[in-house]
């Protein structure tokens, strides 16, 4: 398949069936074509929007032996994006960060870094210390600042930053605890740009919290209701916490009234009247498996397009205590392995559902909740 | 067996039996939307076309007459490419200029299964190769700068798939 020396046949290809061509070839192997020449550089970069994404890792993960420190990676990552004309699948740029830090100029560095990241999207920042070095009872370190004006999902583990001041984040993840100094001390909450801790979050419209733990002297609703109050556009709850009370129920529906999803691990309560605080959450779309104990005494939620049960012991008799739920999409119920039963009675199901198609019945609960939780 | 007439860009006219012109979704609509019938002496034009690639795109729908209609996969991962049939790797043998003519025809007359295998075929011979192979095989001039190829070597680093 020689060819003579001037002329190049494989340029009477358009793009579109260059596209094709891609589909077929693996991530190297595209890597290579993009470097070919500028016509193949310029049909590549159209290609990514459909495949391709810019993941960002502190760490050079596929280069163990790589002695290049992640600020000085984190740095190389920021010039290039200052110059990228590519977009991605999503336009999602994903930076993941899992670094313990050893000094406060690296946490300074990588804090100016993701100031500069200006097409980020979605930042894991999982930053632990080596040393506790200044780190405050808040659990704060004063150089470590989040802001970024294009990012739009976060999630903290570690580390909390005194700074979080992305204008375009809609979504937040929070890790094991928040320390209660911080939050006594209204830290979080000033929108006051001046001040030199703050968190931004009035914007946010999907918050997920790991295992909240209010430390000591606090009083854990106290502390769920200040966080939430700053947060009036929240769609979507999810609580990832064992035995969430009455109280913090009652709290969740009076202050989160725009709450289109609620998901939360656990009820600790015995007192099946507990669910009819959720009659106030009049958006309410999906909810999570933590109503299945109390199943009977499920309120009419009219816009409930999901529910999602967990063990109903008595699944052939589903249709004596589910009320009626005449929007209602989709209804998943998990079981435990040795526990599934065949619901036969469809027919009467059918009228208290009308729009669900089938019951979707797994036994995989926890890779659901993973999807149900976001993949962190 | 019914025949329909199938007229190359240079003029050469194909006696072909209309189930195997119906492999091309080009034609099939041309026939049904112009209600073209069957036994007609009209001729069908394929500006596109030239008689020799026409005659090897004849001959590998004539091979593959009988083949199911492939399957849309909306799988945004790599697809593989070692499911080539010994028959259609003898049948592509051809220089890198018909091998482009013939993906480039299978397009306009929307032939999926000879697309598909055609650009297979070129996958193959980008795969696992540096950059400096890919030129070298298909006679591609570098016209980056030093400091363009160090951009997208750099950027690239990044890139994944998701």
């Amino acid at each position: 398949m020689e060819q003579s020396s001037s002329e190049c046949p494989i340029e009477k290809l358009p793009p579109e069936i260059m596209h094709s061509i891609f589909e077929f070839l693996d991530l190297e192997s595209l890597k290579s074509a993009s470097l070919t020449c500028q016509r193949w550089e310029r049909i590549f970069v159209n290609y990514c929007t459909s495949r391709l994404t810019l993941c960002i890792n502190a760490e050079d993960g596929k280069n163990l032996d790589s002695t290049e420190p992640p600020t000085k990676r984190l740095q190389r990552a920021t010039k290039m994006l200052q110059r990228t004309q590519r977009v991605y699948r999503n336009q999602l740029v994903v930076l993941d960060l899992n670094l313990t830090l050893y000094s406060e100029h690296m946490v300074k560095d990588v804090s100016d870094a993701i100031a500069k990241m200006n097409r980020l999207q979605e930042l894991r920042a999982i930053i632990f210390c080596k040393q506790l070095f200044s780190i405050g009872r808040d659990g704060c370190n004063s150089y470590y600042k989040l802001t970024n004006p294009s990012l739009h999902k976060l999630a903290i583990r570690g580390l909390l930053p005194t700074v979080i001041d992305c204008p375009n984040m809609r979504s937040l993840e929070l890790p094991l605890c928040l320390f209660e100094k911080s939050i006594a001390n209204q830290i979080y909450f000033r929108h006051n740009e001046r001040e030199e801790r703050y968190w931004r979050v009035e914007q946010v419209e999907k918050l997920v919290i790991m295992h909240l733990i209010a430390m000591d002297s606090m009083d854990p609703i106290e502390f769920l209701r200040q966080f939430l109050q700053q947060m009036p556009r929240l769609k979507t709850l999810h609580l990832d916490t064992i035995g969430v009370l009455e109280k913090k129920l009652q709290l969740i529906s009076e202050t989160c009234t725009q709450l289109e999803e609620l998901v939360l691990t656990s009820l600790d309560v015995d007192d099946p009247h507990i669910l009819r605080h959720i009659s106030k959450l009049t958006h309410l779309r999906n909810i999570g498996d933590f109503v299945s104990i109390f199943l009977a005494e499920l309120p009419k939620m009219p816009a409930l397009e999901m529910l999602v049960l967990e063990d109903v012991f008595k699944l052939p008799d589903l249709h004596t205590f589910l009320p009626p739920l005449p929007q209602l999409k989709r209804l998943v119920i998990y079981h435990t392995k040795n526990n599934l039963q065949q619901y036969n009675n469809t027919a009467e199901l059918a009228k208290l559902v009308p729009n669900v198609k089938r019951i979707e019945m797994s036994e995989n609960k926890y890779r659901h909740e993973e999807d149900f939780v976001g993949n962190f | 067996m019914p025949t329909i007439k199938l007229q190359s860009s240079d003029g050469e006219i194909f006696d072909t039996d209309v189930q195997i012109a119906k492999c091309s979704g080009t034609i099939k609509t041309m026939l049904e939307d112009l209600g073209m019938d069957e036994g007609d002496d009209e001729v069908v034009p394929l500006p596109n076309v030239n008689s020799a690639i026409l005659r090897k795109v004849l001959q590998w729908a004539t091979f593959h007459k009988d083949d199911p209609i492939p399957v849309e996969d909306d799988d945004s991962k790599e697809k593989r490419t070692d499911d080539i049939s010994s028959w259609d790797a003898d049948f592509l043998k051809v220089d890198q200029g018909t091998l482009f003519e013939l993906i480039l025809a299978a397009n306009y007359l929307d032939i999926k299964g000879l697309l598909d295998v055609t650009c297979k075929t070129v996958a193959n011979m980008i795969k696992g190769k540096t950059p400096e192979e890919i030129r070298k095989t298909f006679n591609i001039k570098n016209d980056f700068t030093p400091a363009e190829e160090e951009q997208v070597r750099k950027e690239n680093e990044w890139c994944e798939e998701k």
